[in-house]
């Protein structure tokens, strides 16, 4: 909720000052008698688009509700009173609009058709306003006003929306997950970039301190590229678990990847790596003593 | 004891261990490498373990520092281990390219005397 200062830098931007609301308000008192006409003649206009069909056709209730909330809108609107409830009152319509995922296209033609019937009834009106022009600039500049501030909003919940998914994949795509006393794996699948990378680390360190796990298999298979920075970016986080007590293994290195390694001359120091997390699995359970007792004997296995 | 901002020393059998306080600045990690090399030449130790699970913060010079300390160390002679380094601290380390490579940790004091068979 904005407070009264921010409302006012706002507004000053689009040029709307109070000799702009008074002009409204004037407007408003011989246009508001004939709100209804304005609001049949929008939604006779909208009745031949497909969204018309999509949110009214089967709900007569519906409509009725939101006429009847478009009258107030435009009380409101002419009242020109801009203040934070009238904005908190436009950002509930944005709100409402990206809740029912209302195309940006539809509610810009809407704003636009609105504009033209309310121009066009006022200029039928200038023998009852003093400044015609003026008055017509006014409202315009309110409207656009009015509509920045339900497409701000929509806006806004949509990069809520978005920031949220990316949370949620970010979330499911570092699973550390214990697999044995002492063992936690991650199973690494897509891109890896610093800031995954970041997650990667943070994730596993936090699980280690939580599990006291003492080896952490790293699992590459699913990564589609390494270059030079993914490869320093995994010896780091093999290092990081090192400083708690933790050894990694990083799993699943093809020829492929083993080769560009190499090539792009990536010393991956004493970072031990299988080719499978098979292996992998089996020099964890040996390292936390589990090996004895369900392979039998102590067989090395190449790391 | 010293007192919980002091640098704080224990002996397990052949262990040395150095206790850090919260915060290592203002003096504390010399006094730390002071306490910690003077314990070293009074009576032998085979492992030094520098227990670090009360230290709140360290940024970057003073985990240099401390790495110097434990290089120190080894040059006398004696292995050495990190124990309870937060989560937090080693993300911020490695976010600001610290050498932490080649330094053995460890979770707990427990693993740590594990390690060297105490």
């Amino acid at each position: 909720m904005p407070n009264r200062e921010s409302v006012n830098d706002v507004m000053h931007k689009f040029r709307i000052g109070p000799e702009d609301l008074a002009l409204v308000r004037a407007a408003g008192s011989v246009i508001l008698p004939e709100i209804d006409d304005h609001i049949e003649e929008f939604y006779h206009w909208l009745a031949v688009h497909d969204e018309y069909q999509t949110f009214f056709s089967h709900n007569e209730g519906r409509l009725a509700r939101v006429k009847s909330m478009q009258v107030l809108h435009w009380k409101t609107f002419f009242e020109a009173q801009i203040d934070a409830e009238w904005m908190a009152s436009r950002r509930h319509v944005g709100a409402v609009h990206a809740h029912i995922n209302l195309p940006n296209d539809i509610y810009f033609a809407g704003v636009c058709r609105s504009s033209e019937s309310i121009i066009r009834r006022l200029r039928h009106m200038d023998d009852r306003l003093e400044q015609i022009e003026a008055t017509i600039d006014s409202v315009g500049k309110l409207m656009f006003f009015d509509a920045f501030v339900v497409i701000e909003e929509i806006a806004r919940s949509q990069r809520e929306k978005i920031e949220a998914g990316s949370k949620a994949l970010l979330e499911m795509s570092t699973p550390v997950t214990p697999i044995w006393e002492g063992i936690l794996l991650l199973p690494l699948v897509g891109v890896i970039d610093s800031e995954r990378t970041q997650d990667i680390m943070t994730k596993t360190l936090n699980k280690i301190a939580e599990t006291r796990a003492r080896v952490f298999v790293l699992d590459i298979s699913g990564v589609g590229a390494m270059d030079t920075a993914v490869a320093n970016q995994l010896i780091k986080i093999t290092r990081a678990t090192q400083l708690m007590g933790c050894e990694t293994i990083i799993s699943g290195v093809s020829p492929t990847i083993a080769r560009t390694l190499v090539e792009l001359g990536v010393n991956v120091g004493d970072v031990r790596t299988t080719a499978t997390l098979r292996d992998s699995f089996e020099l964890a359970l040996r390292s936390v003593g589990a090996g004895r007792e369900l392979f039998g004997s102590e067989r090395p296995v190449a790391g | 004891m010293q007192g919980d901002r002091s640098v704080v020393r224990t002996r397990v059998n052949d262990c040395l261990v150095i206790t850090a306080p919260p915060d290592l600045g203002q003096g504390r990690l010399q006094e730390l490498e002071r306490l910690t090399i003077d314990a070293l030449c009074e009576q032998k130790a085979t492992a030094v373990i520098f227990e670090l699970t009360g230290v709140n913060y360290m940024d970057v010079q003073e985990f240099h520092d401390l790495r110097t300390v434990a290089t120190l160390v080894r040059h006398l002679g004696a292995r050495t281990v990190f124990v309870g380094l937060r989560p937090g601290i080693i993300s911020h380390l490695v976010k600001s390219d610290a050498d932490i490579s080649g330094i053995q940790g460890a979770l707990g004091l427990d693993d740590a005397l594990a390690l060297f068979a105490v």
